[in-house]
């Protein structure tokens, strides 16, 4: 007779703990165990004999697992060190795009997230706003603004306002020099965590109205033109010709904007009003910049009565961002290159472990069918797996901080003064993408790997390779993606090397080898009449005619080239409808300059047709124009532009209708624009700028003038640096540095997607060949020719190219919208470049496909039977 | 000497010594939680057996299949001559090393 028995759930628990050969015998036990007690004692007795039961069978399964693990790896580890080249050539491409991706990640992580080298960096903020009337982004603030801020803005617990302009440094001893200057609340001090390294920062005091003139200056200026001498302090310099008395001295270091000196805000007076400021701020501690943002919204239009800013808090390296502009399609273009080579990559390893699991379909299905179980099977081939991604995860970091010193070095050459918040050197920071996009390819390639491992029953593999033609879709679609991820990468990267190539072999069409340039600008302070500045003017060119050497001087709000960021405003609203009921507003803006008589002839730049400007052009003479080709193309395709009118605005003024009297030639008005931008050019004499660049041609090497013309320029305004004294190649040079800098990235990049590209392809024919082997060696001894089936294999990778060239052709001009900035003289939209990119990228495809046709071309039906 | 014995393989050739010389799995357990207040891990005591049944210290039989049990069989382990040797020689050997301690050591555990 059978008494009580323990509950069903019971023994289920401890037949599924209890492994080996005690579980019937432990089984047992519990059911005796659970007789013999008394009813009432029953339950409990249960429960001690699960509870030990459980802790038991915890520790038989994980000795079990431990040991079966132990056993996989082993087994793993054989595998690998049986076929190192497969497991090494595959960790090398996933390291190559996991390098890429956290590489492309840190560019833009060093630009806009690092932050400040602050104890807390996350809590710094800059205030920034949004005019809600005008749907303006706002970045300038005032004194005034700050201290309604300091009022009222809760979980903000320190301030700062900060902004920087161009100064000129003058010392009785040395020549003027125009330097970048940082002017700052003392709050900044704090913010940033910085203490003169002697001397003392700036104080409240100093920010008085009418306070005595004071700076601090930074270490490089101070070993740079005061030779390091302590004395320096209390010495006196001029600072836009006020006598301004040094305090103190910065330690060594990155700097904040890349300034060269600090100058206190003036916080009194009217100066209070004048929103000109940015603020940095600190979050107080244990606030987000989040909760400080909802709590600031609420002021948005409380600045003042009649404010419509609605304000907000982003981190502080964030607000430099600016949505659309250069630098975020730069990044943007990076950052999505970057995903592309991982991708890139991750296809080309799934594809090469799925070659790799075909050739072990055997091996896999006598395995099962000796016994072993599908998990385990996986966890083998995942193990394999897993040691791969782990070897590319190391690989991938050492190639990405390889990068990522290699960018730092360049922009350290790029930027004279390093930004103490742009750092792109590996940090720990890197290895959240790094192990995230491992994490991901392991994922993948697990699934990739385990669907084929797993495919079909066993009997059928052993007959022959089932489930064969899905995994070679499926590789044939993935070298598709990449072909095109390729195709499209290595296309911008034809495109810089074609603007490099454009740029050295450049004609710019004007004397570039014989030319010394500089710049002067009168300071704000300046009163002189139109009258006195155009006499100015007029004797600097003459004197800059007389130096030894010199065949022509001339003076221009622009150089060919190059365009300085000063008061002349260059891009104005042009008219030429001769109506005039055009509002600014309305009309498109073009390139504006004003120039000398000697302007073009100095640059050996010929007047196309009518004629130049004279000296009769002057301020009470008749308004005359030059319009460069560009412009008479587009606006007088006729050819009648000579005697045709237009308008110039400025500042709300439309000024008066000038008689276009010549074409100038095309003299590079904007060396940013792929294009000749369309530009129109006035007499200095009717336009009276208050700033010019200034050029001579100079007969031998114009290297030698450069002291010359600096002592013309102070000859006549004592006080007024000659800034940028180069060449006219070195301005050329500074000018396109861009191409310099970014250029290599790019064509890395396009090398990287074209060796992945083409990897793919290879490897995707040589995994058909390996499959179609038997069939090919069946076709060769029917007489098949070996050039036929060469033609045959070659085709095999015929559905990848057919979708993935033009997608990459897409792709490519997809990714180069909005970036014509880097490309110089290049139109990516010209069919040339798509033909010439559908071109290459077709050779080399079928030339990666040759390889391992040409293999399968020579297959011989004994040897294949021999194998088998 | 077949080799030294860990202090839970003492206990149980004990209980089979108290249980007559031979005892099942569930009976060791039992025994050894009734004297010592000791609980151990259901499979533990086959797996500590089995050990000692590869030392020759026990010998292994198996009973009827039983209605308590489920249908299932006991398994009784019996001690070896070379077992109660074995115990005897590392019994001997506390003995040695707790001479003259015997007395404090049992006022150690009536205090515990």
């Amino acid at each position: 007779m059978s008494g009580p028995r323990p509950p069903r759930w019971a023994r289920a628990l401890v037949e599924r703990w209890v492994t080996g050969a005690h579980r019937e015998f432990v089984l047992g036990d519990l059911e005796e165990t659970f007789a013999r007690h008394r009813a009432v004692d029953r339950t409990s007795a249960l429960w001690t004999y699960l509870m030990l039961g459980l802790l038991s069978g915890l520790r038989d399964r994980t000795r079990e697992v431990l040991s079966g693990l132990a056993a996989d790896t082993r087994h793993a580890l054989t595998r690998i060190g049986a076929h190192p080249r497969f497991h090494l050539g595959a960790s090398g491409v996933l390291a190559l795009g996991l390098g890429m991706i956290t590489a492309a990640w840190g560019v833009e992580y060093g630009a806009y997230a690092r932050g400040l080298p602050v104890r807390a960096p996350e809590r710094m903020v800059a205030v920034t706003g949004v005019d809600t009337d005008r749907a303006e982004r706002v970045s300038s603030f005032s004194v005034a603004d700050m201290e309604v801020l300091r009022a009222q803005a809760q979980g903000l617990e320190q301030f700062g306002l900060w902004g920087t302009e161009l100064i000129t440094l003058d010392e009785a001893e040395r020549a003027p020099e125009q330097v970048f200057a940082l002017r700052a609340t003392p709050g900044l001090f704090d913010l940033l965590e910085i203490e003169p390294a002697f001397g003392r920062a700036l104080t409240p005091a100093d920010t008085e109205l009418g306070a005595v003139p004071v700076t601090v200056l930074g270490h490089r200026l101070w070993t740079r033109r005061f030779a390091g001498e302590r004395d320096v302090l209390g010495r006196t310099v001029r600072i836009d010709g006020v006598p301004t008395t040094v305090v103190g001295v910065l330690p060594p270091g990155p700097t904040f904007q890349g300034e060269e000196l600090w100058l206190p805000v003036t916080t009194g007076g009217e100066a209070r009003r004048e929103r000109a400021w940015s603020v940095l701020a600190r979050a107080a501690p244990g606030t987000t910049v989040g909760v400080a943002d909802a709590a600031l919204s609420g002021l948005g239009t409380r600045l003042d009565e009649t404010s419509t800013v609605r304000l907000r808090l982003v981190p502080f390296a964030e607000s430099f961002r600016e949505p659309g502009g250069v630098a975020s399609r730069y990044l943007y273009v990076v950052n999505r290159s970057g995903w592309l080579l991982c991708f890139m990559a991750l296809a080309n390893v799934a594809n090469l472990f799925l070659i790799r699991t075909r050739q072990r379909t055997r091996e896999l299905a006598v395995r099962r069918a000796l016994g072993a179980t599908r998990l385990r099977v996986l966890r083998q081939v995942l193990l394999e797996v897993g040691v791969t991604v782990g070897l590319a995860l190391v690989g991938g970091a050492l190639l990405a901080s390889q990068l990522l010193a290699w960018y730092q070095g360049r922009m350290d050459a790029y930027y004279s003064m390093p930004i103490s918040w742009q750092l792109w050197t590996f940090s720990p920071a890197h290895l959240k993408p790094l192990s995230a996009a491992g994490g991901a390819a392991f994922l993948v390639v697990s699934v990739i790997v385990a669907t084929a491992s797993l495919q079909g029953d066993t009997g059928a593999s052993l007959r022959e390779g089932r489930g064969t033609t899905t995994r070679f879709r499926l590789a044939q679609g993935l070298v598709a993606v990449e072909i095109a991820g390729g195709g499209a990468l290595f296309l911008l990267a034809a495109l810089m090397i074609t603007s490099a190539w454009n740029l050295r072999a450049n004609d710019w069409g004007f004397a570039v080898e014989s030319v010394m340039t500089g710049h002067v600008a009168l300071p704000d302070t300046d009163t002189r009449s139109d009258a006195d500045r155009l006499r100015l003017w007029g004797e600097l060119e003459a004197e800059l005619e007389r130096l030894p050497g010199v065949e022509a001087a001339t003076l221009g709000t622009q150089l060919p080239v190059i365009r300085y960021a000063g008061r002349w405003q260059a891009r104005r609203a042009v008219d030429v409808t001769e109506d005039g009921g055009s509002r600014a507003s309305e009309l498109p803006r073009h390139y504006v300059a004003s120039v000398a008589p000697s302007y073009f002839e100095t640059f050996h730049a010929p007047i196309m047709s009518g004629r130049g400007f004279t000296s009769a052009d002057i301020a009470d003479s008749e308004p005359v124009a030059l319009v460069n080709t560009a412009f008479a193309e587009v606006f007088f395709p006729e050819g009648d532009v000579l005697g045709r009118r237009l308008r110039i605005w400025e500042d709300g003024d439309p000024g008066p209708w000038r008689t276009v009297v010549g074409v100038a030639p095309h003299l590079w008005m904007d060396a940013d624009e792929n294009r000749d931008p369309e530009g129109v050019y006035v007499p200095l004499a009717q336009s009276f700028p208050a700033e010019l660049s200034v050029a001579v041609r100079v007969r031998g090497g114009p290297a030698s003038v450069g002291d010359d013309l600096r002592r013309v320029v102070s000859g006549l305004l004592p006080g007024v640096p000659l800034t940028d004294v180069r060449t006219m190649r070195e301005l050329i040079r500074y000018r396109t540095r861009l191409y310099r800098r970014d250029g290599p990235l790019f064509i890395w990049l396009g090398v990287a997607a074209l060796v992945l590209a083409v990897l793919g392809l290879y490897m995707v024919i040589s995994y058909i060949a390996t499959i179609r082997t038997r069939e090919f060696g069946i076709r060769a001894a029917l007489g098949a020719s070996s050039p036929n089936l060469v033609a045959r294999a070659t085709l095999w990778g015929f559905p990848s190219l057919a979708v993935g060239i033009p997608g990459g052709i897409a792709t490519g001009l997809w990714l180069t919208r909005g970036f014509a900035r880097y490309m110089f003289q290049v139109d990516p939209w010209s069919p040339g470049v798509a033909v010439i990119g559908f071109g290459v990228l077709t050779l080399v495809a079928i030339g990666a496909s040759m390889i391992p046709a040409l293999r399968a071309g020579r297959v011989d039906l004994l040897r294949v039977l021999k194998v088998e | 000497m077949a080799g030294h014995l860990g202090e839970l393989e003492q206990l149980l050739l004990l209980g089979l010594l108290r249980r007559g010389g031979e005892a099942s799995g569930i009976d060791l357990r039992e025994e050894l939680q009734d004297r010592t207040g000791r609980r151990v891990l259901p499979g533990a005591v086959y797996n500590i057996m089995e050990r000692l049944l590869e030392r020759d210290l026990v010998e292994v039989f198996f009973g009827d299949e039983v209605p308590e049990r489920g249908g299932r069989r006991r398994k009784y382990y019996r001690i070896t001559r070379a077992g109660e040797r074995t115990l005897a020689d590392s019994y001997r050997q506390i003995e040695r090393m707790a001479d003259g301690f015997a007395e404090r050591l049992r006022r150690l555990a009536a205090e515990s």
